[in-house]
């Protein structure tokens, strides 16, 4: 049996199942209407079936190649449930394996990060190197082990499919997907505005900020592309803005926008789940941009990458890649991963991203407006955290019905097609733009169509498995 | 025997614990009391308030310039402007705030020179949400540096190394 079809479902019940995802997403974007059942949020199974069918089963963001640039370096993640090591080997190719023992199982490598050439497990001393070799099994002749047993052939366990577009790397624990190029599509546009802001590419600052939240793992993502909540949850931080410049502790912010240029926001919404929401604004909340404190930067990103791409690289941009990466850029570069704990708990890992390179005080100021924002201690994130804790909460209110937060932007628009589709060398599903009070929505439908043909595909693969067994 | 300068010296040990544990204690109370005007001006003006994330498992981040602290504020503005955002009434992180109460202990005087005391503590946060029925704690150590000003004593410094590093969804001055 393929290892992708565990459990001991019979085929009755995933075609319960398969009817019971498919009434929660209502998906008439054509006449108005879009529909996500509270379910989606509170449901255990729900859970079960999103950990099984698409964290583990599609490209999942895993880490930087710049966290880990020498030999022998790793760092420790997990893919849904799922504990891998990423690790580069002696011979310089970055691998992901299982962090777990061929022998019995034991956590291999129980720290964050490191340099290790030899992996030597703590339980029976079995030994791995850095390619995942396994180097040796402790006492391995006097353990009258079976005439074929070969340690050759119990090396650390790959998973299915590792890729790195441009240094982030994403890792697939079902071999059945497309190479990641293709299910980034155009989304991997606005990874090049990340990583073209230094001539090496971006890394991690250090310092990681783990949190927990109580809510479902979808809130952060459907947060991350929401410019609607912004004025409402963040009033306070918008108060703490004015009060800065009334009394002059803050630099007064600065457009980066040319002088015909409208204010505006806008998303677009690409296959397999990824969405996009930019900001183009010349008064309110602008910010002095780290990148921008050096001309000579400036000019020297102008001249690698061209006039329109600097241009997108110092407006707002908030990026998802479905299903577990944002990339915020606005007054500093936020990297934010999750896991799902529960359908009511997530675990976050935030991290300040910034140019290799970058000049010291411009890394200073991206690192203390980094803070300013984000994380369960700054003046913005903290606000979004709870949020997520109180839709979760008021998600228990099933009997109410259907929810409204999928509309906004489903009406025609009165501004036309995108203009800036072209300039960006982009061909996305979806495109809408609208003044700074727009606040679309339908942005968040292609990650919603992505969750439930993930599950179908993974229930319908699983139910003819059975089907095939049964015959 | 002891002579005057042994004598002297343990004296001024002694009131240097005294007024930072006191200093201490006093910050907590105000905080459980919620009297915000009151605990900031229990900082210098150009103080430093450091919260640092940690590096791996054994080592905090050292260098604010280049790594990313939780909280990092070089002068009080940082505080006044938390104090100012609860103020506004607009921020769900205090609508409610969460009642606490803050436990500081084996407070050391590491060094005390003219004007100055240097020390570290450790501390407890009993810290209960209304808003979910719930009670958690923090703990960590603190590490400070007292500025005498005029006839009193101020907080010029002032590091909070949490113990836990996968954190709430919301943490703030009044729980730390
Ligand atoms: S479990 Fe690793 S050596 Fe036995
Ligand atoms: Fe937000």
């Amino acid at each position: 049996m393929n290892q992708r079809l565990r459990g001991t479902d019979s085929v009755v019940p995933l075609k319960r199942k398969l009817d019971m995802v498919r009434t929660m997403i209502r998906d008439e974007a054509e006449t108005g209407r879009f529909h996500v059942d509270r379910k989606v949020f509170t449901d255990r199974e729900i859970h079960e079936l999103e950990m099984r069918h698409i964290f583990e089963a599609t490209w999942n963001f895993v880490g930087l190649e710049s966290q880990i640039p020498e030999p022998d370096d790793y760092v420790t993640a997990h893919i849904g449930r799922q504990p891998v090591i990423l690790q580069r080997g002696t011979d310089g190719v970055v691998r992901c394996f299982y962090n777990t023992c061929r022998h019995r199982g034991a956590v291999l490598c129980p720290y964050k990060g490191g340099n290790k050439r030899v992996h030597v497990c703590r339980y029976h001393a079995w030994s791995y190197d850095s390619t995942g070799r396994c180097l040796a099994v402790a006492q391995e002749k006097d353990g009258q082990y079976p005439e074929d047993f070969d340690k050759a052939d119990y090396p650390l366990m790959e998973i299915a499919r590792m890729e790195s577009y441009r240094g982030f790397v994403f890792g697939s624990l079902n071999p059945d997907v497309p190479p990641l190029k293709e299910h980034l599509g155009d989304a991997a546009r606005f990874l090049d505005l990340t990583v073209d802001q230094g001539p090496e590419g971006v890394e991690y600052v250090p310092g990681e900020v783990a949190y927990t939240y109580d809510g479902n793992w979808k809130l952060q993502w459907e947060n991350g592309l929401d410019f609607y909540h912004f004025a409402a949850t963040h009033a306070a931080y918008m108060e703490v803005m004015k009060h800065r410049q009334k009394i002059g502790s803050m630099e007064a912010g600065k457009t980066y926008e040319a002088e015909d240029v409208e204010e505006g926001t806008g998303t677009y919404a690409f296959d397999r789940g990824h969405a996009l929401m930019y900001a183009i604004r010349k008064t309110g909340r602008v910010h002095v941009r780290p990148i921008a404190k050096d001309p000579a930067v400036l000019d020297e990103i102008r001249e690698r990458v061209g006039e329109d791409d600097l241009k997108w690289i110092l407006r707002q941009r908030n990026l998802t890649i479905f299903p577990n990466l944002q990339v915020v850029d606005i007054s500093a570069m936020q990297l934010r991963t999750w896991r799902p704990l529960g359908p009511g708990k997530t675990e976050m890992r935030s991290h300040c991203l910034a140019p290799i390179g970058e000049g010291a005080e411009a890394r200073e100021l991206r690192i203390r407006n980094y803070e300013d924002f984000f994380n369960p201690t700054g003046l913005g994130a903290s606000d979004d955290n709870l949020m997520y804790e109180y839709v979760q909460a008021g998600y228990e209110a099933e009997d109410a019905g259907a929810t409204s937060g999928y509309l906004r932007g489903l009406g025609s628009d009165p501004a036309g097609p995108d203009p800036y589709v072209g300039e960006l060398r982009i061909d996305p599903a979806e495109a809408r733009h609208g003044p700074v009070s727009f606040g679309d929505e339908s942005c968040f439908h292609t990650g919603y169509r992505e969750w439930l043909r993930l599950i179908e595909k993974g229930l319908e693969r699983e139910a003819a498995a059975m089907e095939v067994s049964d015959a | 025997m002891l002579d005057q300068r042994d004598t002297d010296a343990i004296l001024a040990e002694r009131r240097a614990a005294a007024i930072a544990e006191r200093l201490l204690a006093t910050e907590g109370q105000l905080l459980d009391l919620q009297d915000w005007d009151a605990w900031l001006d229990l900082y210098t003006e150009d103080c430093t308030y450091w919260v640092p994330v940690w590096k791996d498992e054994v080592e905090t981040v050292s260098d604010p310039a280049r790594e990313v602290s939780l909280i990092y504020h070089t002068s009080r503005l940082g505080l006044e402007e938390r104090v100012f955002r609860i103020r506004t009434r607009k921020s769900v992180t205090a609508m409610p705030l969460p009642r606490t109460v803050h436990m500081v202990s084996n407070v050391l005087v590491a060094r005390q020179g003219e004007g100055e005391i240097e020390g570290t503590a450790a501390w407890n946060v009993q810290h209960y949400d209304p808003r979910v029925s719930k009670r958690t704690s923090n703990a960590g150590h603190y590490e400070f540096t007292l500025r005498r000003d005029g006839s009193g004593w101020k907080i010029a410094r002032k590091k909070v190394t949490m113990l836990d590093d996968l954190l709430p969804a919301v943490i703030d001055f009044y729980g730390l």
